[in-house]
Order: C-alpha cells, then structure tokens, then sequence
C-alpha cells in the first residue's frame, strides 16, 4: 500500500468556529431563561347537592377581612366583631405585620383571633378591583404564614420549616393551617 | 548585551485560535439546554404582577398556562379583559374543555400533579379572574391547583 492511502486527507477545521458561532447566537437570542414562579394556591371545589360546605360555628372575631375597593390604594382592614365598613386602612406591605398579631393572638385581645388553627383570613374583592391588589394580599399572606411557620419550625425542630421532612411540615402546618376565603361584590 | 537581544522584536507571538471552537461549543451547550422556546404567541398584554413570597414551578410538562389581559390584535385590540388559550383568544365556556383536553394529553398517573399556570395581567379586573377561577373549580371536584404567576421581586 502506498503512503497516501493509509493517512486521511486532513479536514479544514478552521471553520467549525464560525458555525458553532452561529448557532451560538441563534440560541442566545431566542432564549427566555425565566422560570415560571408563582403564588400557589389550591381552589376548592364549587359546592352542589353533594358537597355542601359543612356550617362551621364561627366566632366573628375569628375572621379578617381585607377590603379592597378599586378606587384607593389602600386596603381597609376589619375583623368579623367590628362592623362592617369600619375598617382601618392599611398600605399592601403592612398588612403582614397585622396579618401576624391577628394570627397570633390567642384569645389576649377579644377582637382578635382565638388561635392560628381557627383564624379565617377573607379577601373581599370588588368587581372592578385590579388582579395586582388581590396578588398582593396574597403575597402578604403567604410572607406572614412563611414567617410563623419558620418560627414554629425552628422552635420545634430547630430547623428552618422548609428544610423539614413532609411529616414534619405537615405537624407545623396543622398549627398553621393557611384558610383563605375569597368573595366578590359589586 | 547583543546576547540578550530579542529574536523578533516588536512582533508579538501568535495567540493559538485552535481552542476557540471548543470554547464556543461550551456556550453553545449551555444555551441550548437552558433555552426554552416560547411555545406560544401572546396574544394578550401581559405584564405580570410582582411579589416576593413565590416558588418555582417544577416540571414544565406538567404545567398549562391559561393567559388573561387586554387583547392586542384584531378586533380584540384594546378589550380590557381577555382570555388566550393555548394560541387563540377564548370565552370563558371553553375553559372546562380546555382543561379536561390538558388532563387527556397527559400519563393517568400524572394527571394529579398538573398546575394551572394562570398568567394575568396587572390590570385584569377582578371579576374576569372570579369568572375563569370559577370554571376552574368547577371542572375539578377534588380542587384545583392554580398558581398566579408573578415576577419575583425581592423586598428591601
């Protein structure tokens, strides 16, 4: 055999660059690295015959309303005991300070919440209320339920609550039970 | 000193190149696994709405996003309140349809774990969400599990 049939012809690799440039930059342009992120939440089923929510014997002072009107910014604030349309208006982020002391109030103050397990919390939203208000009530909720819970956690297992195993989650959740009524008027 | 004197003053040496596709293919790799392509085409306005307190969704193919905001096109355009699914604008009727096809397009073991993504804009009335929510719940008798998509927004 001669020597020119054993080695290959040597192939021009000087432009493996360019292409690899090209699709490099496709691909830097058509990207979107987002990941969606999100408020989760469960929606319970819609009542019938079959499923009619069972009456539960609430304490009034076991409830807080957040009242949203679309005309101001703020959120008017009221537990089940005042009445109605006698709330304090609060900024969005202040309501998860409230949201705590109603939380957390153990039967101290008579218009507050007798214990976390059996407090309600009720977004009352109007027609033309904007989807952003309502997203961060939801938000403010969900830091004031994170923060307690952290705290039982840590003070129960001392350990932050999301590194907890499922089991043990579920004991800090039963004490912190997330109950979120929502309704809407005109 | 002439000994010490340099060979090819003035010339730097060449830099070798033949590493440049290797660093190249590197990036490549890493975009086209982190990429993902928009499945579909907006057809609503959507600017959504911040909060800080979020979790990831996990598992892209087990998520179905439903899009709500001001329509931009067509005899839409400037509608406050809209529905896009998946590549059309919709009514709210199509909803249960919409959501049962999603749950037929998947595994039966899998069907449990899907996510409604529910992408709304910042200016959605709330009544239109009341509406869609509604139909949600109404397809799903063990509850439905819904996410409002936000961008995430660290507080000071």
């Amino acid at each position: 055999m001669s020597k020119s049939r054993r080695s290959l012809p040597e192939i021009n690799a000087g432009s493996m660059a360019d292409i690899a440039f090209l699709l490099l930059i496709f691909f830097l342009v058509t990207t979107t690295m987002d990941v969606d992120t999100g408020i989760k939440r469960k929606l319970p089923p819609l009542p019938d015959e079959e499923n009619i929510p069972t009456q539960v014997d609430f304490h009034k002072n076991n409830i807080l309303i957040f009242d949203c009107s679309p005309s101001s910014d703020k959120i008017l604030v009221e537990t089940g005991a005042d009445e109605s349309g006698n709330g304090k208006p609060f900024a969005t982020h202040e309501l998860k300070n409230e949201i705590i002391t109603f939380l957390t109030n153990y039967g101290k103050n008579p218009d507050l919440s007798e214990s976390p397990s059996k407090a309600v919390l009720s977004i009352r939203v109007h027609k033309k209320t904007q989807y952003e208000t309502y997203v961060k009530i939801q938000d403010q909720i969900s830091i004031a339920y994170k923060e307690l819970r952290n705290n039982e956690a840590l003070r129960k297992f001392n350990s932050k609550f999301e590194n907890l195993d499922k089991e043990k989650q579920d004991i800090v959740k039963k004490e912190y039970p997330m109950r979120v009524s929502e309704s809407i008027k005109e | 000193m002439g000994k010490f004197k340099r060979k090819n003053e003035g010339e730097s040496p060449k830099i070798s190149t033949a590493s440049l596709p290797d660093i190249v293919f590197m990036l490549l790799f890493f975009f086209m696994v982190a990429t993902v392509l928009r499945e579909v085409e907006l057809k609503v306005t959507n600017e959504l709405p911040k909060a800080s307190e979020v979790s990831k969704l996990q598992r892209k193919s087990l998520v179905s996003h439903i899009y709500v905001g001001a329509g931009k096109y067509g005899k839409w355009k400037g509608e406050k309140n809209c529905l896009q699914l998946n590549d059309a604008i919709a009514e709210i009727k199509d909803i249960p349809a919409f959501v049962l096809a999603e749950r037929a397009a998947r595994h039966e073991d899998e069907r449990k774990l899907i996510w409604t993504s529910l992408k709304a804009d910042n200016e959605t009335e709330m009544y239109f969400i009341d509406q869609v929510t509604t139909e949600l719940r109404r397809v799903s008798p063990m509850g439905h599990k819904i996410s409002y998509t936000t961008k995430k927004e660290t507080l000071k």
